[in-house]
């Protein structure tokens, strides 16, 4: 990549909704060219960090820094990939594979979002990538849980953002997507992209994960993936009996 | 009869030309508009929007004012009160919804038994395509070509924005620029079709074409052709329905609107009923023969 990237500064990050605290004065630093895994259970928040990245949501106090950017600035310069989890996605909506990695061109587009041959050759390289060139002209409602997340990864690749975020891109997904999407991240983040992955289901991380953090409503512990997979730690995160699992 | 003069007997009057015209028109803006409203789940704003554009209506005729302003302002003021409702009260949002079209729409009611004139704004309530008149029909054009125009420009961004509002906030487009966008484009329409078939079916022209096109494809741009044609050509079917068998223009339009849904449901290829049942009877079939 032309431009070296700072990566992702997130400071004293507190988020409340209504009376609850979903994350407490979180602040981590995401390295650019490395995976960052964010574990945790559910509602450990997760989502609420990366939601506060992207600057869907607003904290009670705290700050983000994306390349040393606010978010919304990151956000106009194309800088952010976000893929959703995908259990949200509405399956009968009448568009093609092809159709929602186009979407990820749209901030490279100009306001009527004309389709440009550069368009076009940025999403088969996308589709090729994922191995779904063969489905790209399917309903998305007529693939499987793994090639639905492979169609949202190739969005985030046909975005050509900097920073990825991926919420829970194993979960519902199969072992060949799971090892395709794997490949992908490793090799984005190889290229200097920096990646971040939320999950709860540790089996994928190992392999793909350089860094991380564990998230229990506060930064539990940050740093290299075989320290954070440590049992004592997990168990502060899980409880014991799923450390005792994972270890 | 020959059936040709079935179809030019009612052109001999310009009222009947400026009724078809006028449905028409509206026909494929409501149609279009329809494609994103019922893939986002707003059919019960857009039901609520229609209702609550009355008393602005009522007020721009008084004031002499384009109807269009008038509506806009009510749409406008129903969204935010039924957010209001719901987010700082315990009322769910289909109550909330509930609540303010009908109060507002009741004060349109109201509104309109205290304003000299009755006759006209009584077709605002059912429709009187039969009596259009040319000042009518040229606001109904100009919010036509203003509608059609925005759909055409954002057409991509709006579908993005049913699709996936967090992916288009992620890229830097506004989603809330977009729901108002959409919104404004709703009272638009709403005031368009209401001179056609009344406030109280005019959410009938901004559902049933988008819902009946997503039954019969898989592409939103086919589902962006299907609805508008469809719904125009029922539209005038129902025009001539009207003037032949003599009955209400607007029920008529809707009543065929739904008539064509209905046979959709049923009959379509591959979304239809009927398909639907075939297709598991044939899975059951194999299956049984797969375990002999």
């Amino acid at each position: 990549m032309s431009e070296s990237p700072d990566g992702i500064r997130v400071e004293g990050l507190t988020v409340r909704y209504g009376q609850t605290a979903a994350l407490e004065n979180a602040t981590v630093t995401i390295r650019p060219s490395r995976v960052t895994g964010l574990i945790g259970t559910n509602g450990s928040g997760k989502s609420t960090l990366l939601n506060s990245i992207v600057g869907r949501i607003r904290p009670s106090s705290g700050t983000v820094r994306i390349d040393g950017r606010s978010p919304s600035s990151a956000r106009q310069r194309n800088l952010i990939g976000y893929v959703p989890q995908t259990e949200a996605v509405d399956r009968e909506f009448p568009v093609s594979v092809r159709d929602v990695v186009m979407m990820g061109r749209y901030g490279h587009q100009w306001f009527t979002r004309r389709v440009r041959p550069a368009d076009r050759e940025a999403v088969d390289r996308a589709l090729e990538r994922v191995d779904l060139t063969a489905l790209a002209e399917r309903q998305i409602g007529a693939l499987s849980g793994g090639q639905l997340k492979r169609t949202f990864v190739a969005r985030c690749l046909a975005q050509e953002a900097v920073h990825l975020l991926l919420d829970e891109p194993f979960a519902g997904v199969d072992k060949a997507s799971e090892r395709t999407i794997t490949r992908v991240l490793r090799d984005l983040a190889d290229d200097g992209h920096t990646i971040v992955v939320s999950s709860h289901d540790l089996g994928a991380l190992p392999e793909l994960a350089d860094d991380g953090i564990l998230l229990q409503r506060r930064v539990l512990f940050q740093g290299q993936i075989a320290e954070v997979l440590q049992s004592d730690r997990l168990a502060l995160a899980f409880g014991i009996d799923i450390a005792g699992g994972a270890s | 009869m020959n059936p040709l003069d079935i179809l030019l007997e009612p052109l001999q009057y310009e009222f009947m030309v400026r009724a078809l015209l006028a449905t028409g028109i509206a026909a494929i803006v409501c149609g279009l508009l329809s494609c994103w409203l019922v893939l986002i789940g707003w059919s019960l704003m857009g039901d609520a929007v229609s209702h609550a554009v009355l008393p602005g209506v009522v007020i721009a005729y008084v004031l002499g004012v384009p109807f269009a302003l008038g509506a806009l302002v009510f749409g406008v003021l129903a969204v935010a009160l039924i957010g209001a409702i719901r987010d700082t009260s315990r009322i769910k949002e289909d109550a909330a919804i509930g609540i303010v079209f009908t109060t507002l729409f009741a004060l349109g009611l109201v509104l309109i038994s205290v304003t000299p004139s009755q006759t006209d704004l009584g077709h605002i309530v059912f429709g009187s395509v039969l009596g259009v008149s040319r000042a009518d029909f040229a606001q109904i054009a100009v919010l036509a070509v203003i509608v059609f125009a925005l759909v055409l420009l954002k057409r991509r961004d709006l579908t993005l924005y049913a699709f996936d509002p967090a992916h288009a906030h992620s890229i830097g487009l506004n989603p809330r620029m977009l729901g108002a966008l959409l919104l404004g484009m709703l009272a638009c329409t709403a005031v368009v079709a209401l001179q056609i078939v009344g406030v109280i079916l005019v959410v009938a022209m901004l559902i049933i074409p988008g819902a009946t096109a997503h039954l019969l494809t898989d592409r939103f741009s086919r589902m962006l052709w299907i609805a508008p044609i469809l719904a125009a050509v029922c539209a005038i079917v129902g025009i001539y329905l009207s003037y032949w068998l003599d009955i209400a223009s607007g029920g008529s339009v809707v009543l065929v609107q739904g008539v064509a849904f209905a046979f959709v449901y049923l009959l379509s290829p591959r979304h239809g009923v009927l398909a639907r049942m075939r297709g598991r009877r044939r899975r059951a079939l194999a299956s049984v023969s797969a375990g002999e």
